[in-house]
């Protein structure tokens, strides 16, 4: 069965419908190409008033390449090749004959899009399903069919490279504010409103966006946009220069400078650490195994202690549409804690606030069904609440310790209730950091693990099952190399130039202070190699990564990819620690002993 | 006055008993002070979540959200339901706001019943919220039927009784020092409002530990500044606040193992002159009393709301000398009144219901009875019961 189909109406006008019936979102493969081409070549030779693009699909439009094209690439020669190639066939539809209409209902991603951009007119639904981007440069690539050229001719520089560059979903309303749709319509008029579009002529630029593209205001918009990207990353630099040049060329030789981007692309590491990456988000955020699926989504947490990590966690779980109980010993703690929770919200625009209800007593707390425990005071208090908790909540609630210092033995013990005892590790600042480590203990029951981590994906973070807390050890190794180079007087400034310029979210000396250990040598006034620093900061945490490995912390290197990028701010465009030290390290880095 | 009650209705009140399972409501604040910041939903909606959580309720369950509200704010004009919503009771429970001035706490409580009674459900919210700081100025305390304001109305009760300047006085003080001796009992009721600047209010800031009657004295009046009585001292302050009470019917308490705090034995209300509202407490009691099939004698606790001093002392006044029915005043709002602790008008009603059968259970008394007077010239009276 053919993956493209088409027909001619009784208006001449032909309707081309991709369907991919193998897989729930259409990809681009070689065999789609291919018939595309086939019947774009048989339809221009045919007296038409128009041509209508269309998915099979009920909800998506087209998805981005397949990855086995990417998959089976072999060299740069190869990469240029399929480039081309798929130049070949969106050119063939840019200069169709008759004027030409994407009709766009669902996701319409990566080479979907740049098929929607040959077309001459764009028309999509407002649905919450339709929604557009190019993620090829945020994933380490270029938008390779021609839609990082046809963009900026369609809807000016700036805001084609902030598309293209930032990578983002955009839904139908703000793509047709920024241009890049020409009509709006409801899912029901797709197929009547598509035809009424087919006229010729050309919407033209505004003359805003066209001032864009006089020399120095485009050279000036470039600088702007690379300075905003930073110098670490390869693909957004390249990019904006690829875009930068090709407007500056006429079309055919700009889709050529773009086809030789995409070749240095891909055999440049960073697309494929970012792919590594982006699948291990994808198997972490998957739904979990049908034995574990919950009926219904978690309704009301508890949190036992409003200090820094107690009021994040609760303000997280709020702003997600949880319900939940903030406890702590007095009013003054619950209203510190509350008052985090209002700084956070508005720091972050989100309304969490409404769902915390504070109180200093375990009312409301037995139809909680998960209560976490972020209480930082010492073990005897510690023991004490873990005993109350065991007293007023239910038997089925999971209860679950955020603080590494605890020992979860010890807490199943207390609260006599060593089944429902999970581990949940939060990888700190809550608000950024996107994973959370579900630990279980040795008596811990399968099935609370399971809504441990129904829990965590619920409020949109990503559980890394683990034996100890990793990342907390991670993090305390990166301050500890910072405070070794701090002693042998190394200004801190260097030391965080140097980890933020090797591409880590945050320098290390932050974390020292916080800890407030940090030594008191006076800095030499010598400025030492960056390299160096990097090095040292990195053997460390290479060691340490390797020591959790063996230790059997952490159960393999992508679960060490996944802590260090998303808990200490790893770059992911270096594949994560385990990655990174394999490519440097080689045959050093034995996670097995 | 006096109604034979129809053999139906005897049926369905035997049939139908709505029991009060519990209640919190905020510190009462004066307006333009703590609680300003918040709005009457806002403040109904923390009274709602704590309600919940106490008791442990699924609020799906719940039948209907019924709040009292005077003075609904131009953004929020069926408070209950964006109360409902926002306490995370499900979108398919529906929410109605009543409108009895004063009486609207009471209201809330009453149409449960009547709802109850209809067979239109057994669980209900219910409430009052009031935030007086956001009223525009001057706004619902003029009585548009006699041109009078509140305060005028109980300047007419002064001159009609003989009830002297300082014997309102002495009556404010004494509400003052009862409510700062059940501070402790007060606070029972009372769930700490965080705010989002990190500060918690926790007490009603009304009451007022350093007055005397000397200090009383010395206040000049408001409404008639030369011969008149009502004083900033003697008259209820203008309050934000909210109360949340859960109502259910006995076979809901049964079944969930819940223990009532109290039982609606009846009501009644009653209309009066618009210029005598004040008063309508009076009338209110009898009719009350004869709907609930309770003779005076039986009543072991009473709550008159204290929106004016004068006001209190001449519903006493006439309940003596027109229905022989006198008042002893050691009973009469024993934890302190809307004098000392703020009249947000339309929560006042469900304080009412909830200090008084608070107060009934710590005595152990069985039967109870609260009033309002009502602006516009209503008069409300409920009688609660305990199980002894």
């Amino acid at each position: 069965m053919s993956v493209v189909q088409y027909g001619v109406d009784d208006q001449r006008i032909a309707w081309i419908t991709i369907n991919d019936p193998a897989s729930s979102i259409t990809r681009f493969g070689a065999e789609l190409l291919n018939e595309l081409e086939l019947v774009l070549e048989e339809l221009a030779a045919q007296p038409l008033t128009g041509l209508i693009v269309a998915s099979g699909k009920p909800d998506s439009f087209l998805g981005d390449m397949d990855p086995a094209l990417l998959a089976g690439l072999r060299g740069a020669s190869f990469a240029t090749a399929l480039a081309r190639g798929g130049q070949r066939v969106f050119q063939r539809l840019a200069s169709f004959p008759a004027p030409t209409v994407a009709a766009i209902h669902g996701a319409c991603i990566g080479a979907g899009c740049e098929l929607a951009l040959a077309c001459q007119y764009r028309v999509a639904t407002e649905d919450p399903a339709t929604r557009l981007a190019l993620p090829a440069t945020s994933a380490g690539l270029i938008p390779c069919w021609g839609g990082s050229q046809r963009l900026p001719r369609l809807i000016g520089l700036r805001r084609a490279l902030d598309f293209i560059v930032s990578g983002r979903e955009i839904g139908a309303v703000t793509a047709w504010e920024l241009g890049l749709v020409d009509k709006i319509c409801l899912p029901r008029e797709l197929t009547s409103i598509a035809p009424t579009l087919c006229r010729p002529g050309r919407r033209r630029l505004p003359l805003g966006c066209q001032l864009e593209n006089w020399p120095p205001m485009r050279q000036f918009i470039c600088r702007q946009t690379r300075r905003s990207v930073g110098r670490l990353r390869v693909s957004p630099r390249r990019t904006i220069d690829t875009i930068e040049r090709g407007l500056a060329q006429g079309l055919p030789s700009a889709l050529e400078t773009e086809a030789q981007t995409f070749a240095e692309l891909i055999i440049n590491p960073e697309w494929r650490h970012l792919d590594h990456i982006a699948t291990l988000r994808e198997k972490l955020a998957a739904p979990e195994a049908v034995r574990f699926v919950r009926r219904t989504a978690l309704r009301k947490v508890g949190v036992v202690g409003a200090g820094a990590l107690g009021a994040a966690i609760a303000q997280w779980c709020a702003a997600r549409g949880l319900l939940v109980r903030l406890y702590d010993v007095s009013t003054e703690a619950v209203a510190a804690g509350m008052k985090r929770i209002a700084e956070a919200d508005r720091k972050t625009n989100q309304a969490g606030w409404p769902a915390v209800r504070p109180t200093v007593d375990w009312s409301g707390f037995g139809n909680c069904e998960v209560v976490i425990a972020a209480m930082t005071s010492d073990a005897a208090t510690r023991r004490r609440v873990w005993t109350d908790l065991g007293r007023v909540t239910s038997r089925e609630c999971v209860l679950a310790s955020a603080v590494e210092e605890a020992d979860l033995e010890d807490w199943a013990t207390v609260t006599d209730r060593a089944a429902q005892c999970v581990g949940l590790y939060w990888a700190r600042p809550v608000s950024q950091a996107a994973v959370v480590e579900v630990v279980r203990g040795a008596r811990t029951g399968s099935a609370a693990a399971a809504l441990a981590v129904a829990l965590v994906k619920q409020i949109g973070k990503l559980p890394v099952l683990t034996a100890g807390p990793v990342t907390a050890r991670l993090v305390a190794c990166y301050a500890a190399a910072a405070t070794e180079l701090l002693r042998e007087q190394v200004a801190p400034g260097q030391i965080d130039t140097a980890m933020v310029e090797f591409g880590m979210r945050a320098g290390p000396v932050g974390l020292v202070r916080e800890s407030g250990v940090g030594p008191a040598v006076k800095p030499l006034r010598t400025k030492f190699p960056m390299a160096w620093i990097q090095k040292r900061v990195l053997e460390a945490l290479i060691a340490e990564g390797q020591r959790c490995r063996r230790e059997q912390l952490v159960l393999s290197d992508d679960d060490l990819d996944a802590l260090s990028v998303w808990g200490l701010g790893f770059p992911a465009w270096r594949g994560g620690l385990a990655t990174y030290a394999q490519e440097t390290l080689g045959g050093v880095w034995r996670p097995n002993l | 006055m006096s109604r034979l009650r129809g053999y139906d209705t005897l049926l369905l009140m035997a049939a139908a008993r709505l029991a009060i399972i519990g209640g919190v409501r905020t510190p009462f604040s004066k307006a333009g002070t703590n609680l300003a910041g918040l709005s009457a939903v806002e403040l109904g909606r923390i009274v709602t979540a704590e309600l919940l959580e106490r008791t442990g309720l699924d609020p799906a369950r719940i039948s209907q959200v019924i709040f009292g509200n005077v003075l609904a704010a131009p953004d929020a004009v069926n408070p209950s339901r964006v109360i409902a919503v926002g306490a995370g009771i499900p979108a398919t429970v529906p929410a109605v706001t009543v409108q009895r001035n004063c009486a609207s706490g009471f209201e809330s409580l009453t149409s449960a019943y009547e709802k109850l009674v209809a067979g239109q459900g057994d669980i209900f919210v219910v409430g009052g919220v009031e935030s007086m700081s956001h009223w525009p100025a001057g706004a619902a305390l003029t009585d548009l039927l006699c041109g009078l304001r509140m305060g005028e109305t109980a300047e007419l009760l002064y001159r009609e009784f003989p009830i002297s300047r300082s014997d309102q006085d002495a009556f404010a003080l004494a509400s003052h020092q009862k409510a700062i001796a059940a501070r402790e009992k007060l606070q029972e009721e009372i769930v700490p409002v965080y705010l989002r600047d990190g500060r918690v209010v926790q007490d009603d800031n009304t009451v007022r530990a350093d007055t005397s009657l000397a200090a009383l004295a010395a206040l000049p009046p408001v409404f008639a500044r030369h011969n008149g009585s009502v004083t900033a001292g003697n008259a209820a302050p203008v309050t934000d606040g909210a109360v949340a009470l859960l109502a259910m019917s006995a076979e809901r308490a049964t079944e969930w193992g819940l223990e009532p705090l109290g039982w609606l034995r009846g009501y009644a209300v009653v209309g009066l002159e618009p210029r005598r509202m004040g008063l309508g407490p009076a009338l209110a009691i009898p009719a009350a009393l004869e709907n609930a099939g309770v003779r005076w004698k039986e009543l072991q606790l009473l709550e008159i709301n204290e929106a004016f001093a004068v006001q209190v002392l001449a519903v006493l006044q006439m309940l003596r000398e027109e229905f022989h029915l006198p008042v002893n005043r050691d009973l009469l709002n024993v934890n302190g009144g809307a004098l000392a602790l703020g009249h947000p008008v339309g929560a006042s009603g469900a304080r009412l219901v909830l200090t008084l059968l608070k107060e009934m259970q710590r005595r152990h008394l069985r039967l109870g009875l609260a009033a309002l007077c009502v602006g516009g010239g209503q008069g409300m009276a409920v009688v609660l019961e305990c199980e002894p």
